[in-house]
């Protein structure tokens, strides 16, 4: 595509009545600035600082268990991720989490990215925030195919996955 | 850590005091619109992007990349509260009578009400690239290769994402004949 191509960057003319509208429509009322750079300034000064979500850590582990769940429901007993799968267990599809959770976008984020946002959540929230972000992250990169948590060849992020998710069973 | 000399930390505050004014209405508004309307969480995000902004402060001496960088950390974060809040409910459809959970994204959606309502749903039915391209540029005025820059995509995927976002949004909305004389809701 050419560069022109993508000029001029405003809607169409027979478009520009409606997106005036939905624009007009949906609008926040104004910020109450003076409140809003009181909270700014609370929380850079660690004082009153809010988690990165405003269910914190409980929801992460909210997360971390729905997806044990998931897992739990369809191991074998005892969970195969606690001692190495017999040949033609079952296993637990990385895409069965994926949909259990309704987590389909997170496949949109670049896995770089998730990891870099894990990595400074990690430092301002400690690690259970980073352990979902791994997570993601490992989703993000996930295979067609299934994966046996409990095979140890399996590339590190897999098994700290497999960890997380042993840990919270 | 790095201490600053007295005259060089009254500067980074007042240029840190300088970036919040001009892009506070904005961070909120963009984050909101993202969000579907939830007021308390789009401040949150904001607030998390400025914090994120301060501390990365002296890596930008260019204020134009250090407000593409803070736009990149803000839709990550309202990424990820949208990645919060589907799993929130599919954890909670889990053990719960759906209709009984009280979700904040569901309570936002009900408090709404008529014409700001119908526009949140009709965003929230997009997908996450065309959501985003569409309130960047459509709704909150970014160009299109600021928009790329933001999002880190490219601008051709982004103009047919805006293509699908419009035709969708129109499709959904059509009933309210939204920008036409006679439009019977424009005031709800």
């Amino acid at each position: 595509m050419r560069d022109d191509d993508l000029r001029p960057e405003g809607p169409p003319p027979a478009d520009r009545a409606f997106l005036d509208a939905v624009r007009d429509a949906y609008r926040p009322e104004p910020t109450n600035a003076a409140a809003f750079d009181r909270a700014l300034r609370q929380r850079l000064a660690g004082g009153a600082r809010r988690s990165i979500f405003a269910w914190g850590g409980g929801l992460a582990l909210a997360a971390t268990a729905a997806a044990a769940l998931v897992i739990g429901l369809r191991a074998t007993d005892p969970p195969p991720a606690q001692q190495p799968a017999p040949e033609g267990a079952p296993t637990v599809g990385l895409n069965d989490v994926v949909a259990a959770l309704d987590l389909d976008e997170a496949l949109d984020v670049e896995a770089d990215d998730a990891l870099a946002v894990g990595e400074e959540d990690a430092a301002e929230d400690g690690p259970a925030e980073a352990d979902v972000f791994l997570a993601l992250t490992v989703l993000d990169e996930a295979p067609e195919d299934d994966v046996d948590f409990a095979d140890e060849t399996l590339p590190d992020d897999y098994l700290a996955l497999g960890d997380l998710l042993d840990v919270t069973l | 850590m790095t201490v600053l000399a007295p005259d060089a930390a009254v500067e980074r505050e007042a240029r840190f005091r300088a970036f919040v004014a001009e892009h506070r209405e904005q961070a909120v508004s963009t984050a909101w619109r993202m969000l579907g309307g939830d007021r308390a969480t789009a401040e949150d995000v904001a607030q998390d992007a400025f914090v994120r902004a301060y501390r990365a402060l002296d890596s930008f001496r260019d204020d134009a990349r250090l407000s593409t960088w803070f736009y990149r950390i803000l839709v990550r974060t309202v990424q990820n509260r949208r990645r919060w809040f589907a799993i929130r409910r599919r954890w909670q459809g889990l053990f719960t009578d759906e209709a009984a959970t009280e979700d904040p994204h569901a309570t936002m959606m009900r408090r709404d009400v008529g014409l700001q309502r119908r526009i949140g749903e009709a965003l929230d039915s997009l997908s996450a690239g065309q959501r985003e391209v569409f309130v960047l540029v459509y709704l909150e005025g970014f160009t299109l290769t600021e928009a790329a820059e933001v999002l880190g995509k490219a601008p051709g995927t982004l103009k047919s994402h805006l293509h699908r976002a419009l035709k969708s949004m129109r499709a959904q909305l059509a009933d309210l004949r939204l920008g036409e004389a006679d439009d019977p809701e424009g005031g709800a």
